[in-house]
């Protein structure tokens, strides 16, 4: 009787730890969003843009680099989060599914650009979509998982 | 371990959402498919990706001539993509290439695409961008551009598109 009911809470154990187990994949991304706006103004880098400067300034010629906003979003998957611009349009995301190759995400900047990205995790990528004030609006977003 | 065995179905499904899956792998794939009617939502879904977010997102780039005026210098390499997707627009299809595209971002050039308001994939099986769409606007993109683990997609602006125009012009 009582090697039964070892066995019983045994198997029961094993159910309960099933789920957990086998949903090893994570269900959710966090998104890290950074707006910045990029000008020939004088005006130096911005110190908390200094990661994006060292990815654009070998690729573009800019003399202002300013983080306007900065975020972590926690993107479960297939939801849409949305991002204000400072030029009043939208940055939309959503995180449709996880493989091995990365998160496939799909990413809008309100009237100006619509896209599907495969991101591997810690991936950088970089949008240039919106002219704003006397330059341009920059998005970058790295997911992690 | 056999190689169905290795994947994960989502991924599987993924690969086979990519044309990637091929042979018997392929096969026992769409015989699942037949039977599975989760399987086909699920693939349905990532045949749907970004239309809903698109749909949610809402509708309607406006026309270019609608963007404001502000003008900005852009780099001589976004000139020069410009000026060859003047080209390619007239040949009606995007270019691929693989040329120098100005001093420092040859450098660490890994692979450089030009979209000219195309509706298609970046066509590298592996690359982040597989779909994109900007309207009449022209973007190009530049993975692993010098700094590794980077994908830079950036939509040129009109006057990018109309001093490359007045170059050529000088030019000719």
């Amino acid at each position: 009787m009582t090697w039964r009911r070892l066995a019983i809470g045994a198997l029961a154990a094993l159910a309960l730890a099933w789920p957990a187990a086998a949903g090893e994949e994570p269900k959710r991304i966090a998104l890290e969003v950074l707006v910045a706006h990029i000008s020939d103004q004088a005006g130096g880098i911005d110190p908390r843009g200094l990661e994006l400067h060292g990815k654009l300034a070998d690729q573009f010629r800019y003399e202002t680099l300013r983080v306007l906003d900065q975020r972590r979003l926690d993107l479960p998957l297939g939801t849409v989060q949305s991002v204000d611009l400072p030029n009043g349009r939208l940055l939309n995301v959503r995180a449709f599914q996880l493989s091995s190759k990365g998160v496939l995400l799909g990413v809008t900047v309100t009237g100006s650009l619509q896209t599907d990205l495969r991101i591997p995790n810690g991936h950088l990528v970089v949008i240039g979509a919106e002219r704003f004030e006397d330059g341009k609006l920059v998005i970058s977003l790295e997911p992690s998982w | 371990m056999k190689e169905r065995e290795r994947r994960d179905p989502s991924e599987e499904l993924s690969a086979y959402h990519d044309g990637e899956l091929r042979g018997l792998a392929r096969w026992r794939l769409e015989r699942r498919l037949r039977r599975d009617p989760r399987l086909r939502r699920e693939l349905e879904l990532l045949a749907r990706v970004g239309s809903a977010l698109r749909d949610e997102a809402g509708a309607g780039a406006p026309a270019a001539d609608l963007w404001d005026r502000i003008a900005m210098r852009l780099p001589a390499a976004d000139a020069r993509c410009a000026e060859a997707l003047r080209r390619s627009r007239r040949r009606r299809r995007a270019w691929r290439v693989g040329g120098p595209l100005g001093a420092a971002a040859a450098a660490g050039l890994a692979a450089f695409a030009i979209f000219a308001g195309l509706r298609g994939e970046t066509g590298s099986a592996d690359g982040v961008v597989r779909w994109m769409y900007a309207g009449k606007r022209n973007v190009f993109v530049v993975e692993e551009a010098g700094a590794p683990g980077t994908t830079i997609i950036w939509v040129l602006d009109d006057e990018a598109k109309d001093a490359a125009r007045r170059r050529s012009g000088d030019m000719a």
